[in-house]
């Protein structure tokens, strides 16, 4: 089974690029210290808002650091943003999911209600109450955006196992008297991985935007710290005399996100051949 | 019919407890008051700070302050302003017109755009047009989109000089009237319903796509074919009414998206609307103005819910007759 679903992924372009950037991406991000030509917070001010030139691929910033060493450490801060976001999503998501499927009756509305009133808050207005009232930092953005972005992955979850509980192998567990968590954990939860999965990977690139929103907004990772957000902010003051301060982070963000969209519909498709 | 709609007003009422008193409780975890600010510090008396306390009950825990701010809820009173003392109603209704205009405009945009193009690419699957359309659809989920907002504020208003950048209108607008000054709010419209439009229409096209894609491999359409319907008729009297049915569910779907994205990019383009007013209020812990804004807007979500409800219902006989 797992060599058909290779074969399928090999052939997917789409997937295959987006993997190859992520791959990448987790490459800049654990050897930034090897691979920037410059210490991303060491000022120059005598090189202050300098365009792209050889000495500095992407040009410097306002306090004259390099923007390439920025970037490339910037990239840091967003792969552990998106994938622990991530962590917590799945976590909390595929949880309540299956408890919810599971259980039915009183347990599930309630729940379901939840993931409703969740999905009726603008999103992003709860994430900017909740960093603004605690402490603007990145383990606060990381927990916030887990536990905002889960009730997608809850829904998908639980009505996978809707179908997969009737099922008669799920019924002989039952009656051999499993545990109810070793059923749900061991007999259910194999059968909703490749949602999961998908749902996960297409997460990451979501986190990363929400992460780069609100540092952009000055509430998410503070500087010196370099984020691709943060960038972006001080590049907005210099807007009429520095494209490259506003262009080069948007760039980065961009091309990770859309990275991790072409993975996730590529492992859909691989996964999913209905679709 | 009546008895389904019924239940879903209903169902309303918990939601928006539950948002309310989320917001609520976010708001009270945080340590200090909203009079610990260095700017309330500075220029008030702590005697007149202990009365405005005593006021809003801020010393109360906050489980007693919600059940009061649900009793003046209650009244339509959603309280004053700790910025301005300015009823927060009346400032909400100040900026809910821009924001609707900016969305309506924006869901409009998608809609026509959206539609077009998800028949086409379905009709043609694998074309170029396609994979074009394929193309601005990961542009569209992955582009941030207050990034995408400078870009076209350096290329159109600084480089270019055609579009204006910020704000709703010129500043010159009381010289001005009637047509003209329609044509400079429309102009101040065209960059941030295009930024708040793109998200909405990637998601929007390839859902489109998706459903026509279903649609036109029903038998019923084969049996249209085979009448000898033309191809026109085909696809649009018995495949694009059925295919259009669930968008008027996601159109719904996607308004706290559009009024999400509204928090960014009302900022960025300096748009007085919903969005600006509650960054501004929980950048300077506005709690009245920040509990205004996110009841109207789940409100406001909830209504596009409802609409949509009753559209489907309208639209599709097997839910109106049963």
């Amino acid at each position: 089974m797992l060599r058909i679903y290779f074969g399928r992924f090999r052939k997917n372009k789409n997937a295959i690029f987006g993997l190859s950037i992520v791959l990448l991406l987790l490459m800049a991000a654990a050897l930034s210290p090897l691979l920037s030509p410059a210490n991303p917070s060491e000022q120059n001010l005598t090189e202050r808002i300098n365009g792209p030139s050889i000495r500095h691929p992407l040009g410097t910033d306002d306090l004259g650091r390099d923007l390439l060493s920025r970037t490339i450490y910037g990239a840091r801060i967003s792969m552990s943003v998106g994938f622990i976001a991530v962590f917590l999503m799945v976590t909390i998501g595929t949880t309540l999911g299956l408890i919810s499927g599971y259980s039915g009756k009183t347990v599930d509305t309630i729940i379901m209600r939840l993931v409703d009133i969740v999905l009726c808050f603008p999103t992003f207005f709860l994430v900017l109450i909740v960093i603004a009232f605690l402490e603007p930092n990145i383990h606060n953005v990381m927990v916030v955006i887990g536990i905002t972005s889960w009730p997608g992955l809850c829904r998908l979850v639980r009505a996978e196992v809707l179908s997969v509980k009737e099922r008669t192998y799920i019924q002989a567990a039952k009656v051999s008297g499993l545990p109810t968590a070793r059923i749900l954990f061991v007999h259910i939860l194999p059968n909703v991985i490749a949602p999961i999965l998908v749902s996960a990977t297409l997460g990451v690139g979501n986190a990363i935007l929400v992460e780069s929103g609100l540092s952009f907004l000055g509430l998410g990772v503070q500087p010196p710290t370099p984020s691709w957000g943060n960038i972006l902010t001080s590049g907005k003051d210099y807007i009429h005399v520095a494209w490259w301060l506003s262009v080069f982070p948007g760039l980065a963000i961009f091309i990770t996100v859309l990275a991790f969209n072409l993975l996730g519909e590529g492992l859909r498709d691989v996964l999913d051949p209905r679709m | 019919m009546i008895a389904y709609l019924y239940r879903r007003i209903l169902m309303f009422i918990p939601i928006i407890f539950g948002i309310t008193i989320i917001t609520f409780f976010i708001m009270h975890l945080s340590p200090g008051k909203p009079t610990d600010t260095t700017e309330f510090q500075s220029k008030v008396s702590s005697e007149i700070r202990q009365k405005f306390i005593a006021i809003y009950g801020l010393d109360k825990p906050w489980y007693v302050q919600y059940v009061n701010w649900l009793k003046r809820l209650s009244r339509l009173d959603f309280g004053r302003s700790f910025k301005d003392d300015a009823p927060v109603l009346q400032k909400i209704a100040g900026r809910l017109p821009a924001t609707l205009l900016l969305n309506l405009c924006s869901l409009f945009l998608i809609f026509i755009v959206a539609v077009p193009m998800g028949v086409l690419s379905a009709l043609k699957k694998d074309s170029v047009f396609d994979r074009i359309s394929g193309v601005v659809v990961f542009a569209g989920f992955s582009v941030p989109t207050f990034w995408l907002a400078l870009i076209l504020m350096i290329v159109f208003g600084i480089k270019l000089r055609l579009l204006p950048i910020s704000g709703i209108r010129s500043v010159s607008i009381d010289e001005i009237s009637g047509i003209a000054a329609i044509l400079d709010t429309a102009k101040h419209l065209v960059l941030p319903v295009f930024v708040s439009a793109f998200t909405g229409l990637a998601g929007m096209s390839r859902y489109v796509r998706q459903n026509m894609l279903e649609v036109i491999r029903q038998d019923y359409i084969r049996t249209a074919r085979a009448k000898g319907l033309k191809e026109k008729d085909v696809v649009i009297k018995h495949a694009l009414r059925n295919a259009l049915l669930p968008i008027v569910t996601v159109m719904g779907l996607s308004i706290p998206g559009l009024i999400g994205g509204g928090f960014i990019f009302e900022t960025i383009f300096a748009w007085p609307g919903m969005g600006r007013l509650g960054y501004e209020a929980i950048m300077s812990r506005d709690y009245p103005v920040i509990m205004g804004v996110s009841t109207i807007a789940a409100f406001l979500t909830l209504a596009g819910n409802f609409i949509a409800d009753i559209t489907y219902a309208y639209l599709d006989p097997r839910i109106r007759h049963r």
